[in-house]
């Protein structure tokens, strides 16, 4: 067995290996001089963290381990194909546009010409109209245009 | 010689003063005659200057033949039917017409409308989308001020300021009713009222088979605010709606206001039983009037005509109209400054022809009650036709007797 790297003995201080592989780290480490000064060599510096660190006179935290990705269960997620998911997204907007326009009543704009002709009868003799029994009648396309008008009164 | 001179200066002013006292004086009387000065244009076709277009042609409508008198007696007068504006000397013959730029028919819906003297140098015209435009009293076009809503009237003030009421369409077939007070040098504006109105308020709308619509209008529903020129070139703003009057400066700050004392017409239900009778009697012309303009198949035609009479028998029900008219019906400002409110009047009054006229001071205060009647003249109580000017009225009016057309300018003497 070749020697060990450092993050394998960081791996085998920090009990992060399976049992298989930490027989063979604990052998391997036990046997080879180099891999052993190696592991004093990072022991003596988490000692000497520890130590720096012992002045915040920290309670030591129980940190759990981690869960190994095998240990982790699979879920079974349903994927929606692609097709489903633009046709829903179609409808919603489709369902959203008819709603709107079921409820939008379009802001009917007076025409200009419209008005003018209303201030016409204003604008005459209003007690005059009043006593002739005046009427303006007009009549306007779809374009609001007046196309029609007519004053009608009982002197005619 | 020198002492025929005092004396002859002496009668003038005492002559003067007399006559300027005259028309506040007048309005002590219950009824004031007017009487035509026999002559005035007297050179005039008058059957020709009036002559009724084939109606057929006509589609667009104008104004009762407004007129401005100039500071030295001269009229301009505009057409009801024609883009013409037409010119009077002195003695009220005619002179000459001539067309407002952009007055042809089909570039508005309206004629040009002759709205007043400005400064003593000008007279000025509105014509639907055109602004407001100014001519020297030759007919040469000096200016045009434009605005960005359609104008209804105008009155010239002090100050080279102008007031113009107008509208601009709103949405769901509301308007907004507009005032502002516009320079007439720097063309610089600012609004001094506005209102919002529901336009189907004063109408009925109809939607007819083909998708387009036809209104019918309702007698005393939603009057707009009348204006008028103090003596000193202020603005005068009466709201018939409810018979308040307010005065604005040139600079549009309000002076002061005051409320009419008058009490409006209720509308009884032989008013509303003769409106509707009226309207049923012209069926057979409304039907005529849409043959002739040509514009309509029998279908159409037939469903108009159709529409009308269902709209008519809505016309029985009271709540269609308001409760009563409005407070007065127009203000006129005369010679001396005084403010003549004229009322409706009941329809008893109707023959005689009697016009009951209410005078104020700038004050508010009520001076006294009267009426003007002429026995030769049909007169119309329009502020844009009825136009005092030196202590006499020029009015466009209706002879009482005669055939053809019976249409005249007229220059009136007031008497007692």
């Amino acid at each position: 067995m070749n020697c060990l790297s450092n993050n394998k003995i960081q791996e085998y201080i920090d009990n992060e290996l399976d049992a298989s592989e930490l027989s063979l780290v604990s052998n391997h480490i036990n046997s080879c001089e180099e891999c052993k000064k190696l592991h004093f060599e990072l022991l003596a510096d988490i000692s000497f963290v520890n130590d720096a660190l012992s002045v915040f006179k920290t309670e030591p935290k129980n940190i759990p381990s981690i869960e190994k990705y095998s240990d982790i269960k699979k879920v079974s997620v349903f994927r929606m194909p692609i097709f489903l998911k633009v046709s829903a997204a179609v409808l919603f907007i489709a369902i959203s546009i008819s709603i709107i326009l079921a409820y939008y009543q379009k802001p009917e704009i007076i025409n200009e010409n419209e008005m003018m002709y209303y201030s016409l009868m204003n604008d005459s003799d209003p007690n005059e109209q009043w006593h002739d029994n005046q009427m303006l009648i007009t009549i306007s396309n779809k374009k609001n245009e007046i196309v029609f008008s007519f004053l009608m009164d009982n002197n005619d | 010689m020198k002492e025929s001179i005092v004396l002859f200066t002496l009668v003038l002013l005492i002559g003067a003063t007399t006559r300027s006292q005259n028309i506040s004086e007048i309005y002590k009387n219950e009824i004031i005659k007017l009487e035509a000065e026999s002559g005035y244009g007297k050179l005039n076709n008058w059957e020709d200057i009036f002559s009724t277009p084939d109606f057929s042609l006509i589609t667009h409508l104008g104004l009762h033949n407004q007129i401005a008198v100039a500071p030295e007696g001269s009229v301009f007068m505009s057409h009801k039917y024609l883009p013409e504006i037409w010119k009077f000397d002195t003695k009220g013959n005619f002179v000459k017409k001539f067309e407002p730029k952009n007055s042809k028919p089909g570039n508005s819906p309206t004629m040009p409308q002759v709205e007043g003297i400005f400064n003593g140098k000008y007279f000025f015209t509105i014509n639907g989308y055109d602004g407001i435009q100014f001519f020297d009293f030759d007919g040469n076009h000096i200016k045009t001020l434009s605005l960005d809503f359609s104008p209804a009237n105008c009155r010239s003030l002090e100050n080279n300021k102008i007031a113009v009421f107008g509208y601009i369409p709103w949405k769901n077939r509301h308007s907004k009713r507009i005032i502002i007070i516009k320079d007439f040098i720097s063309g610089e504006e600012i609004v001094i009222w506005s209102q919002i109105v529901n336009n189907k308020r004063g109408n009925m709308v109809v939607n007819l088979n083909d998708g387009s619509k036809m209104n019918l209008s309702i007698p005393g529903s939603s009057p707009i605010p009348r204006m008028a020129t103090s003596k000193s070139g202020n603005l005068i703003i009466a709201f018939p709606d409810d018979g308040h009057v307010s005065v604005y400066s040139p600079e549009g700050i309000e002076i002061k206001s005051f409320q009419l004392k008058i009490e409006a017409v209720k509308i009884a239900q032989e008013d509303i039983d003769e409106y509707y009778n009226a309207g049923k009697s012209n069926v057979g012309r409304f039907e005529k009037r849409l043959k002739e303009s040509g514009n309509f198949s029998n279908e159409e035609i037939e469903d108009m005509v159709s529409q009308y009479k269902v709209q008519l028998e809505k016309l029985r029900d009271k709540n269609v109209y308001p409760d009563h008219l409005p407070y007065f019906t127009n203000i006129i400002v005369d010679s001396e400054g005084n403010l003549l409110v004229f009322e409706y009047t009941e329809r008893k009054h109707k023959a005689s022809n009697k016009f009951r006229v209410y005078s104020y001071n700038l004050k508010g205060e009520f001076l006294n009650s009267s009426s003007f009647v002429s026995d030769e003249y049909k007169l119309r109580f329009s502020s844009h036709s009825f136009i005092f000017h030196n202590n006499y009225i020029y009015n466009v009016a209706e002879k009482k007797q005669g055939s053809g057309n019976l249409m005249r300018l007229v220059k009136f003497k007031v008497s007692e």
